[in-house]
């Protein structure tokens, strides 16, 4: 391949002095041998030291910058406010590096475009991801759609699932909610040829999101007034027996943190942790219509519509055991929200959809700090959102889309 | 009109003021500003310090809880006992929010079910995914293709006869033939399923768990005693019988061969001129380990035990002298047979009771024992990194966990 | 079928055994003991057991973030000094790295190494690749076509056409962008999701030399020589920045575009504005990006820039700057770098290899010959194996 360049000998070598010369102002200092490659670092203070090298890779990969620009200070003792400094940057740089998407070269926040969409079968509700491909709901349609996730090529559509709105991956299976009064919850086999979903049991009226706990799945139930009656309903998927739990106003959002359910009860204004049995274990006041939760390991993010503002809940504790008391850590606001709807969570980040706003506003999760806000074609009004183990997906209520994010 | 916007003014108002107050009693400390964004924390005495925001991160994400529901000491020195507890909730948050198995908002630990599992050849034994899809050995001669996103089986590849171990390696898919003299399958997966090439056919004889270093594919022969170093390159073959006695599994750890003996009772370090650098005894019926970075886990049916042994430190360098770190007891443990690591976790099979037994990896805390079918018979499993996938050979299927 | 393997006088056996492992154990493990997460933990230490930070003293020990302070002790009331601290949150770092890699849960802990059979016969001239996560996009320059390979077993799926002179490629916005290098340059485009067919040309109005390709979410940037063009990919507009020399590799670091000259590269602003400019070594070529460090391959110097570009909270330098430069590790012509979570791999144009670092660290891992007369020119990851283009064979390799 031609590249089109002259060398000239005589400028190579001024370069490399000058490069030699630039440089020695900088890395003047300390050297050593790591794995036996010379190594020289900007301090002056650590040449003989036992851990050279873990300093070299410390200041390498900038979990660190010194004490000065010539001064490591090894012998100074760690404080514990030095201590959050580097404990936080080892941890989000481990995640940031882990990220597929760095592996990919995509560093990106993410971005809404035309060639990034997928049309879907009308009124998407509610999507998940089994890792290769990307199911959703559709409820006008009664139907689930599966699409592509490497490409968004839409593949095919599962029939029959009246009024489809949540979506579970889980068991081998695709578990759907759907339908009024009562209402459903269907399943297929996603290694079959396309067909119609099995209906698995009646549920109590209007079922909206679903998770499992690994065993039952538990899906939350709006109820037929959206203003009194709702319910939890807990289907023990090998024989399809149903148990209702009362006692809630209009639940819709649901998820599990691996060791409690978790729901929201939207007119309620609150998040409840359930034990198994159904019982209520606690409740946390969040914000005004509240809507579907995401969990990032050891916090809770509550999307608060009508309040355009997302309510943190820590709900374990630094090695991931249940607290005994959840408690709000902060309520977020700004960052575009404009009707935040639905939370996810890709390892490193928070993303919730905007319905009006036709956009979804970012955190990265660690921190809580504001990424920003992306939109979405106007209209769009996005609604469900997931995440694939490279791209959020987004369904555009306004436009019947899946769109990659 | 009117007088309802009032009496809501002062409904308002008073709800405002109990927010505030009920807040207050944790809330009501240090303020900054980070990413252009007011942070409160439950401290009070970390306003003025330069790491505010970086205290912020440590508490948001659940690295640190302060030294009292209101204190955080940012001043106070750090003591090598609270940096286990610092470094040791860095590294498994990091691991846990990174996981595959996060992203996917699947946060129970696994479970079997019917719907899971896919239908193999007679007499499954071992699994090993290539990312995508799920190879699947059966003794009653079948290789089978599983897709890893739904299940769905994708091809069976036929005349492996009485196929054991899987590795896949070299743009390729190797299997061991339990034949005497012992036999290497191999499949190109570019190509539709059909008969399995034979790789060479002059391995020791019962080649049972196989792996493969960065030159050799390396099978351990039960019926021989011996263990085969088969060239890829060249096709010759070299066996290696000192010191071995009824070596069943093996593994590579990415800088030495271990190879698991239940004649002896040991797990052996061999190089790769076959020679035998470390041995570790003291077991029953150890059969086949898995790697997780650091440590070997190792089920043992006869003594009922996963032993965990640490063979490299933590830049990633083998140990001269690998030592046992601890052996795991209950858990649900009945006959272990295989181990598989998937990131965070390791999953050991039971022969004994057709359940499997889950520890957490950094630290060996029991996640808990879970039952698949009554007469499964669960044997090999591999990770995928989203799911374990375990090989039932009483039923002769492949299922998810 | 395998029949159950029969156990002989177990209880005796058990018994002896369990007396051995103690035995075996007790130069290690005499020491303090605990109950961890229900289990009965001993540690090689003395000096723990009435510590409140006893279990995760032990996670520590177990998963190799610590080694004690001398075989029986840990010393839990001592102070953390700065240079201890820097083993202890690097050792956590790259044992996060490595658990957590997909590879880790694939049981693939072999080094990189060259297999004829992990590699995939594509059109003539192939130059670069680029993943989108599933399949590996390869553009064929001899040929003019771009090929798609599955990244799980290397299969060649389809091929697209009509696409002479096809360069540098990016996935970005649901598509495949590629450069139509060394004719009047243009900007082809690829929907993944239809049958293979003739690449649309989204425009003609790019230079004649256009190389490194890059995205910043919403617009396509184009390194050309003496001038850097920035489309929308909407509507084909050009825009069209000049003032540079050479300009060859193109790189989004999350925050700025950066582009690599003859021997400097350069950090731009989204106006095409210089904010910055830093010396490279000759004949710089198409780098990568891992989070926090920019890798700049130095064709001519046989050398690697490492550019400090990020902190480590993923905000951009101020200043950025050369943090080191690497020689050695078989590098000869290195073209091209590709990042995989944890290594740098470069490829040897005239070495007929790759070379790897552990980003990390920086340090050195090997150096793997892809075959004499392989030219390896392009790199990239498909999120587990690095995937190289060798054009002199017109082969992909997958390692």
């Amino acid at each position: 391949m031609n590249r089109g360049r002259i060398i000239d000998r005589a400028m190579v070598l001024s370069i490399v002095l000058a490069l030699m010369a630039a440089g020695s102002s900088r890395l003047r200092a300390d050297s050593g041998t790591c794995s036996g490659q010379m190594i020289a670092l900007p301090f002056m203070d650590v040449a003989a030291n036992p851990f050279f090298c873990d300093i070299a890779e410390a200041y390498f990969c900038g979990l660190t910058n010194g004490t000065s620009s010539s001064t490591y200070s090894p012998s100074s003792i760690v404080t514990r406010d030095q201590m959050a400094a580097f404990i936080t940057r080892t941890q989000d740089s481990a995640i940031r590096r882990m990220n597929r998407r760095a592996a990919l070269g995509q560093w990106t926040q993410g971005v809404f475009a035309g060639g990034a969409m997928t049309d879907v079968d009308t009124f998407p509700y509610l999507v998940k991801s089994d890792g290769v491909d990307i199911w959703v709901a559709s409820a006008a349609t009664s139907t689930v759609s599966r699409v592509r996730a490497s490409d968004g090529h839409f593949i095919e559509s599962w029939t029959g699932a009246s009024g489809a709105r949540g979506v579970l991956v889980a068991r081998g299976r695709i578990y759907v909610t759907g339908g009024s009064t009562p209402g459903h919850l269907y399943r297929f086999d996603p290694s079959q040829a396309a067909g119609d979903v099995v209906t698995v049991a009646d549920l109590e009226p209007y079922p909206d999101s679903l998770t499992t706990d690994g065993f039952f799945i538990w899906t939350a139930c709006n109820g037929s007034t959206f203003s009194n009656g709702g319910s939890i309903c807990r289907i023990n998927p090998t024989n399809g027996n149903v148990t209702k739990f009362s006692g809630f106003v209009s639940p819709n959002g649901i998820l599990y943190d691996g060791s409690n359910i978790w729901m929201i009860d939207l007119p309620a204004s609150v998040l409840y942790k359930l034990n198994t049995n159904g019982t209520i274990a606690q409740s946390i006041t969040v914000g005004a219509t509240p809507y579907y939760p995401a969990f990032d390991g050891t916090n809770i993010w509550v999307p608060n519509k009508n309040n355009n503002s997302v309510t943190v809940v820590r709900v374990k504790d630094s090695v991931g055991a249940p607290l005994a008391s959840a408690f709000v850590l902060t309520t977020l606001t700004g960052n575009g929200l404009d009707n935040p709807i639905c939370a996810s969570f890709d390892g490193q980040r928070i993303l919730v959809t905007n319905n009006s706003g036709d956009g979804v506003s970012l955190w990265k999760a660690t921190d809580l700090s504001p990424l920003g806000a992306f939109s979405a074609p106007s209209g769009s009004h996005p609604y469900g959102a997931c995440f694939d183990g490279v791209n959020f997906w987004i369904t555009l209520q306004g436009t019947n889309k899946l769109a990659r994010f | 009109m009117n007088h309802t916007r009032i009496r809501y003014r002062a409904i308002a108002l008073a709800l405002v003021m109990t927010v505030i107050i009920a807040g207050s009693s944790r809330l009501r400390a240090d303020s900054g500003s980070c990413s252009g964004q007011t942070v409160t924390l439950p401290f009070t005495d970390v306003a003025g310090s330069p790491f505010f925001c970086q205290i912020a991160e440590a508490y948001f994400s659940g690295l640190s809880n302060g030294t009292s529901a209101t204190t955080y000491s940012p001043g106070q020195n750090v003591t090598r006992e609270q940096m286990a507890a610092f470094i040791t909730r860095t590294q498994d948050q990091g691991i846990r929010r990174r996981s595959y198995r996060a992203a996917l908002d699947q946060w129970w630990e696994g479970s079997f079910s019917t719907g899971g599992t896919t239908d193999v050849g007679n007499g499954p034994q071992s699994v090993e995914s290539d990312g995508a899809d799920l190879w699947v050995a059966s003794f009653g001669g079948t290789v089978t293709r599983v897709h890893g996103s739904d299940g769905r089986a994708l091809g069976t590849w036929t005349g492996a006869d009485m196929a054991d171990g899987v590795v896949v390696i070299r743009g390729r898919i190797f299997i061991t033939g339990e034949t005497s003299p012992g036999s290497l399958y191999r499949i190109d997966p570019k190509q539709g399923a059909g008969p399995v090439d034979v790789a060479t056919n002059s391995l020791g004889n019962d080649p049972r768990g196989i792996t493969a270093d960065e030159s050799f594919i390396w099978t351990a022969n039960y019926g021989s005693g011996s263990v085969s170093r088969f060239n890829p390159a060249s096709g010759v073959v070299t066996t290696f019988s000192a010191g071995f006695s009824l070596p069943e599994e093996i593994l590579y750890d990415g800088s030495h061969i271990w190879v698991s003996d239940s004649g002896d009772g040991t797990i052996k370090e061999v190089a790769s001129n076959g020679s035998i650098l470390q041995t570790l005894s003291g077991f029953n019926a150890p059969h086949q380990p898995t790697f997780d970075g650091s440590n070997i886990w190792l089920p043992d049916s006869g003594a009922g035990t996963v032993t965990v042994i640490r063979v490299k430190d933590s830049q990633g360098n083998p140990l001269v002298q690998p030592f046992v770190l601890a052996t795991l007891t209950g858990n649900g443990l009945a006959d272990p047979y295989a181990a598989a690591f998937d990131g965070e976790r390791v999953l050991v099979t039971n022969l004994g009771t057709d359940r499997v037994s889950l520890w957490r990896a950094t630290d060996f805390a029991p996640l808990g024992s879970f039952s698949v079918s009554s007469g499964s018979a669960p044997r090999g499993l591999c990770s995928d990194g989203i799911n374990f996938w375990v090989t039932l050979a009483g039923t002769s299927k492949l299922a998810r966990f | 079928m395998h029949t159950n393997r029969r156990r002989t006088a177990r209880r005796a056996i058990l018994l002896t055994v369990f007396t051995v492992v103690v035995i075996a154990g007790s130069t290690h493990l005499h020491a303090d003991t605990g109950t961890c997460s229900g289990n009965t933990i001993t540690l090689p230490f003395t000096d723990v057991a009435g510590s409140p930070f006893f279990c995760q003293i032990a996670e520590a020990f177990f998963s190799a973030l610590t080694n004690g302070t001398d075989a029986s002790h840990y010393s839990p009331s001592t102070n953390v000094t700065r240079d201890q601290m820097a083993a202890f949150i690097t050792r956590t770092l790259d044992s996060e790295l490595r658990r957590g890699s997909r590879k880790a849960s694939l049981d693939q802990w072999e080094q990189a190494f060259f297999a004829s059979g992990a590699t995939t016969d594509v059109d003539s001239g192939p130059e670069f690749l680029k993943s989108d996560g599933v399949d590996v996009w390869v553009s064929n320059g001899g040929a003019g076509t771009i090929s798609r390979v599955r990244a799980s077993d290397g299969r060649l799926l389809q091929t697209w056409t009509q696409a002479p002179g096809a360069g540098t490629l990016v996935v970005a916005r649901g598509r495949i962008f590629i450069t139509g290098g060394a004719e009047n340059g243009r900007l082809y485009r690829i929907d993944p999701k239809e049958l293979p067919q003739p690449v649309t040309v989204v425009t003609n109005q790019l230079g004649s030399f256009p190389s490194g390709i890059t995205t910043d979410g919403s617009f396509i940037w184009v390194a050309d020589a003496d001038v850097i063009f920035k489309v929308d990919p909407g509507n084909g507009d050009v825009t069209t920045f000049t003032g540079f020399d050479s300009a060859s590799g193109m790189l989004y670091d999350g925050s700025n575009v950066w582009t690599t000259e003859d021997h400097t590269i350069k950090k731009l602003a989204s106006n095409g504005n210089v904010l910055q400019t830093l010396p490279v070594g000759q004949l710089a070529g198409h780098p990568a990006f891992d989070g926090a460090n920019i890798w700049v391959p130095n064709d001519i110097s046989n050398s690697i820039t490492v550019i400090r570009a990020k902190d480590s909270r993923g905000e951009p330098l101020a200043q950025p700057f050369v943090l080191a430069t690497l020689t050695g590790n078989g590098l000869d012509s290195p073209v091209c770098a590709a990042f995989d979570g944890e290594r740098i791999l470069v490829t040897n144009l005239s070495g007929d290899s790759i070379s790897l670092w552990r980003a990390t660290t920086l340090q050195p891992i090997d150096t793997i010959s892809t075959q004499s007369g392989s030219n390896p020119f392009g790199a990239c990851c498909d999120g587990l194996h690095f995937w190289v283009a060798l054009s002199g064979t017109n082969k992909v390799v997958r390692f």
